[in-house]
This record gives C-alpha cells, structure tokens and sequence, in this order.
C-alpha cells in the first residue's frame, strides 16, 4: 500500500496524448460519416419493393448488432487484404467502425422515416417529384430531426468505440497511451488521466451534434 | 345558379374517366366511374363518407392505381408506368384536407421546391412565380416563416399557392376545409372562388354546399363508390332525382 | 480447424456466458441502489449518482476495465484477471442499468406514487410493491438490450488477458492461420447467443407498445 501515483510519464507523454485524441476525433468522425452514408442507403434498401434486397439489409443488421465489435474489427483486418484491399489499421478501423455504426442508424433512420407521414410522401408525389426526390428532400430531414437524439447517443458511443480500434493498432487515444504505458510501467496515472480525457471528448461530441442539430434542425414543429 | 361560368365549357375534355373501377383486395372502392371534365370546367364530388370521393380524385393523379378503365388528363392517357404518370402530375395540382406543407421549408421554400426539382426552373425563377402566387392567396408577409408558425386557414391558402407554381392545368381539392377550424373555412373557400373565377378546371370533394351552388358547372353526388346522381347545382339541390341523394342532402344541409 | 480448437471456442465460450452472468447479476443489484439513488429526491444523492453514470456512459468500457484491473493492483488488492474483469463490468453495468431503471421508475405515472401515499404505504412497500414492478415490466426491453451489449462487451476481456471467447479466438487463429474461418465462427458463437436476445426484447418493446396504444 506504498505505492505513490506518479504522473511524470503522464506529463512527458502529453504532447502525444493530445495529438491522439485528434487522432481518436477523426476516426470518430469518420467512421460517423462512413456510417451516416451506410445508415440512409440502407434505409433506402430496407424499404425497397425487392424483397432480396431488404432481407439483405436484415440479415447485415441482425450480424453486426448481435456480434462484437472487436471480432468485427479483427474480422475486417484479415478479411479486407484477401478482397485485394491493402489499407493501414487507422482506415481499417475507420472501415469497421463505419459498418458497425452503419448497422445502428439504418435501425434508427427506419424509425424516423416511418415516423414521417405518408401525407408528406403524397403530397411530393402529387407536387410531381420522384419518390428519390421526395425521399431526399421532403422525407429525410424530418426523419433525421425525428431520430436525432438516439442518434446522437448512437455516435457517442461509437465514439467511445474508438478505443477498440487499438486492438489493430489503429492510430488513436488507446493505443498511444498502451504504449506510453509499456514504456512507464505506470498503468494507472496513464489509463486513469485518459479516461479524463475520454469523458471530455464524449462530452465535445455531444456539444457539437447539439450545436449541429441547434443549426440545421431549426425550424418549428406543432 | 352557377354564376361563374357563363358559358358553358367547351367540349375539349380536360380529364376523362371512362369506366375506372378499383378493389382494396376483395373490396371493390370504386364502380364503372365514367367523368368527363372540360376545360375550365368545375365539379363538385359529395357523398357521404367511404363512398370512394377521395379515392376517385386521388386516382386522377395516380396517388391510388385502378384496375381497370382508362383516364386521361389533357390529352394524356395516365398509364401505370412512371413515365404517364410524371406527365400527368405536372399539369395536375392537388390540396389536401391535411395541408401537407413540409415543415422544414420556409412557405417560400414550399413553392420552390418542385418547380425547382420537377420543372427544373433557376432559383430565380421559381422564387419570382412563388411570390407572385403567396400575392394570388393574400399571404406574401408570411414567404420566410415557417408551415407551423401559420393558422390553418393560412396553411391551406400556402398549400394552393404551391400547387399552383406548378402552374397546373386541373386543381384537385380533397376535402380542403374539413380539417379547418369553422372561422377559416371562409378564407380558404374565398381564395377557391377566387381561382375559379380565373378559369382553372376544378374538382372540389367538398361538403360546402354553399361554395358547391356559388362556383359548380356540376354537382356529381357519389355512394358506396359509385356516382349516383349528376345535375348543375340547381337542379342537383332543388330536384335530386335518387333517394340516397335526397337523405344525403337532408342530412347535410339541417347540419348547416 | 478441427474438433480441438473447435473445443477450445467452447471453453472460452463457458467464460463468456460466466462473465456476462457475474457482471449482469451483480451489475443489476447494484443498479438498482443506483436507480433509487437517482430518484431518492435527495439533491444530493441524486447529483452523486448523475455523476456517476455520466462517467460510465462517457469513457469506453475498455478504460474502465483498464482502470480498474490496475487501480485495485494499485491499491493492494491482488486478484485474478477474471476477478478484475467482473468488477468492471460490474461497475459499467451497474450504470447504464442504473440509468435504464432510472427512467422506467420516471415512466410509472406519478398518480401511483400519490396512491400509495394515501394508502399510507412506507417508502419500501411503496417501491418494492408498486413502482418498482411497473418500473420493471417498463424496463424490460431496454434491459435486454443492454445485456446484449454486455455480452458483447466481454470481448473486451481478451484485451486485458482473460481467456473468454474473443481471446480464444485470437490464440487459435495464431496458432491455425485460418483467421477469417475462426473469428467467423467466434462471430457465429456470439450471435448465437445474442440473436435470441434482440429478437425477444423486440417482440416486448412491440408488445408494450400495443398495450399502451
């Protein structure tokens, strides 16, 4: 019970720490985007009139959410290279990550698009636009607005799934600090000081989808 | 006596129905409907409610298929493939008993959106025949605001003004002041009289016998998703020839 | 891969099913303190408790686990891999559990409560005979769904060094070099018992929400 913290590696490592958890925001954001683009055309697939094509987007679903991320991601790493894909841990794990949250929004985004009614949906058609243009402009914005919130907290958490990419040594928070850990032996002081620096990160996260939402959800609803 | 239209249309036919029929299932919605409409020609559809009204105008634009019949619009004949039915929903506006207005658009965004999209009119363009039409319906202040900053009353007028930038050659009315609260009902009838007088063709599924007498050419009275009865708006009111017509009309005009 | 390793998943498998057992049982009683701390109406208490799941629901679980394992070597307590491991997720579980019951205890009308009062019921019976039971029933999919990601979460064991599924997993496919082959089937072990799960709490949330309709 002698033991006395000692955060000198802490501090001497806090350059790279901080330049990591540059590199865990963009793999965050990345792997958001990624996601974003994964989760609408998904939707679009899951209210296809091509029942393949929905079973498709079922069957990917139910996978991804009722298996580990972390064997998803080692999955990914070896399976990438044998489809002639060479990519760095950091776009693999950007890869992964975009899957994984992709799986979520589509269930998401199903939700917020029921939730538009199918007046909205009538009244773009009978205004002449295709359903791609009703879909687009008339469907998904209200859907997201509808939906933001578990969004938000969906991409929180894939957020702080982040640092499971450093099990391929991605390029983020994680796996900087196991190596400054390896090097001080100082497990605590180091695992401890990030995890601080998580809970900012996951808190600037959320400021920023409030700010965007404050932003491009403007407007008024009855 | 319909005070509107002097002359009587032309026979140059704006929409034609000829023996439309459509099941939901084993249902059958709709009975051998046989409607010609002419140019510049305004109908009035009642009956009472699940007597395929709404279903019937919704297929004119194709928001319902049919089984069987044909229809054409402005010499279009409106198939079942994609092609016929964008031509057809050009030229035909419909409003809705709900409004429909996008509540993430501006009122002038509203108006923009499909003639931008659909027409591909600039932004120039599409805003410049926006704002003339909020002018047509009295609501040009409220071009920047929001559908749910509007009474329903105002929500409504938007509404036509929008199908109206598509510049549309038939406006369809579906039921459009049944979900209005009784002190707007006026305002919106006015803003129809209004476009009725200018001209367009018109078929109006509406309960307002007193718009039905001022504006119809015809009154075509349906039931159990067959048209019973179709006289001008005198006759229609002072001599229905069918007993459903008559108990129809009873019941509605002792409500007002 | 033949039937060796294939029986080697299997025992990674047993401490998978071991280690969501430990963290969702004892993850639940301590939940559930967290639950009636968050609601006890004592400011307090409750910003305590606010706190302390914020934290869980803000860092990764990986951390916490780090943390942990470390911080009770730190403070002289020696134990297992596994042992260190069931008090992370323990800890996780306790607050997103706690969070869940939470608003399930939220959820129950506030006229119940009222009720009890009036049929002078004392704090205990209040909730152990009226809110808590309604709370649950309300709960229940969110629960699951959360156990889900608590068997999910397991995997993170491995990174630590404990030999449940994932790690498993890992040692066979360095010793095969068939990884697609072993993490496709380590994929297939976790779906398996997850899918089940999901489908279940599916068919609750519809069936609670045709109730309510």
């Amino acid at each position: 019970m002698n033991y006395t913290l000692d955060f000198t590696p802490v501090i001497d490592g806090m350059p790279n720490l901080l330049a990591a958890c540059l590199g865990t925001f963009v793999l965050a954001i990345s792997g958001m985007m990624l996601a974003t683009i994964i989760g609408i055309g998904g939707v679009v697939l899951r209210t296809s009139k091509i029942a393949p094509l929905r079973w498709l987007v079922i069957g990917f679903v139910e996978i991804i959410r009722n298996t580990p991320f972390l064997v998803q991601i080692f999955f990914i790493y070896f399976a990438l290279p044998l489809a002639g894909l060479r990519l760095d841990p950091t776009p693999t794990a950007i890869i992964a990550l975009g899957i994984n949250g992709g799986a979520y929004a589509i269930e998401i985004l199903r939700g917020g698009v029921q939730s538009i009614s199918r007046g909205q949906v009538e009244a773009g058609l009978a205004l002449g636009l295709h359903k791609a243009q009703v879909f687009r402009f008339i469907v998904l914005k209200p859907a997201l607005r509808a939906v933001f919130p578990s969004l938000t907290s969906q991409f929180v958490l894939l957020t702080l799934t982040t640092s499971i990419a450093s099990a391929i040594s991605a390029y983020e928070l994680t796996s900087v600090s196991q190596r400054i850990e390896s090097d001080s032996f100082r497990s605590f002081e180091v695992y401890f000081t990030v995890t601080a620096f998580y809970l900012v990160i996951s808190w600037l996260m959320m400021r920023l989808f409030a700010f965007f939402s404050a932003r491009y959800f403007a407007y008024p609803v009855k | 006596m319909s005070d509107i239209s002097t002359t009587r249309p032309q026979a140059e036919a704006m929409i034609s129905m000829a023996g439309v029929a459509k099941w939901y299932g084993a249902f059958q919605a709709l009975h051998n409907i046989n409607i010609t409409v002419g140019k510049g020609e305004k109908i009035v559809l009642c009956g009472p409610s699940g007597s395929g009204k709404s279903t019937l105008i919704r297929c004119i634009n194709h928001l319902e298929t049919y089984q069987k019949g044909e229809i054409f619009v402005g010499g279009t004949r409106l198939g079942h493939e994609a092609k016929s039915i964008d031509a057809v929903r050009r030229e035909v506006g419909m409003v809705f008993q709900q409004f429909n207005l996008f509540p993430h658009l501006t009122v002038l965004e509203n108006c923009m959106l499909a003639p931008m999209r659909a027409l591909k009119l600039s932004k120039a363009e599409a805003e410049g025949r926006a704002r003339q039409l909020l002018e047509r319906v009295k609501i040009a202040e409220q071009a920047e605001k929001y559908p749910a900053q509007l009474s329903g009353g105002q929500q409504q007028r938007v509404a036509i003004a929008r199908a109206l930038c598509m510049r549309p050659q038939v406006m369809l009315f579906d039921e459009p002041t049944s979900a209005l609260d009784p002190e707007m009902v006026k305002e919106v009838l006015d803003t129809m009289i209004d476009l009725a007088r200018e001209g367009m063709t018109m078929i109006c599924v509406t309960h307002e016998m007193g718009f039905a007498r001022q504006v119809a050419d015809r009154v075509i009275f349906m039931a159990s998703g067959a048209i019973v009865e179709e006289a001008p708006p005198a006759e229609f009111f002072s001599d229905p020839k069918h007993e459903r017509t008559r108990k129809f009309l009873g019941e509605i005009l002792s409500r007002h | 891969m033949g039937p060796d390793e294939f029986l080697f998943l299997l025992i990674g498998l047993k401490w998978t099913v071991a280690l969501s057992a430990i963290g969702f049982v004892c993850g639940s009683a301590a939940g559930l303190g967290i639950a009636l701390a968050r609601t006890s109406g004592i400011a307090f208490v409750e910003r305590l408790t606010a706190g302390y799941i914020a934290i869980f629901q803000g860092t990764p679980l990986l951390m916490q686990l780090f943390v942990v394992y470390y911080g009770l070597a730190l403070i002289g307590i020696k134990i297992d891999a596994w042992a260190a491991v069931s008090v992370g997720l323990t800890l996780h579980a306790s607050a997103y559990l706690g969070e869940i019951w939470r608003g399930a205890i939220e959820a129950v009308p506030r006229g119940q409560t009222e009720a009890s009062k009036a049929l002078a019921l004392g704090y205990i019976s209040r909730m152990k005979d009226v809110i808590l039971p309604q709370a649950l029933r309300i709960s229940l999919p969110a629960t699951i769904g959360f156990l889900v990601q608590l068997i999910k979460g397991t995997s993170l064991a491995s990174i630590v060094g404990f030999t449940e599924l994932t790690r498993a997993g890992n040692m066979i496919s360095n010793q095969i070099f068939e990884p697609l082959t072993v993490f496709g089937i380590v994929g297939i072990l976790y779906f398996i018992m997850c899918c089940p799960l999901t489908i279940y709490g599916a068919h609750l949330e519809r069936k609670f929400a045709a109730s309510t309709r």
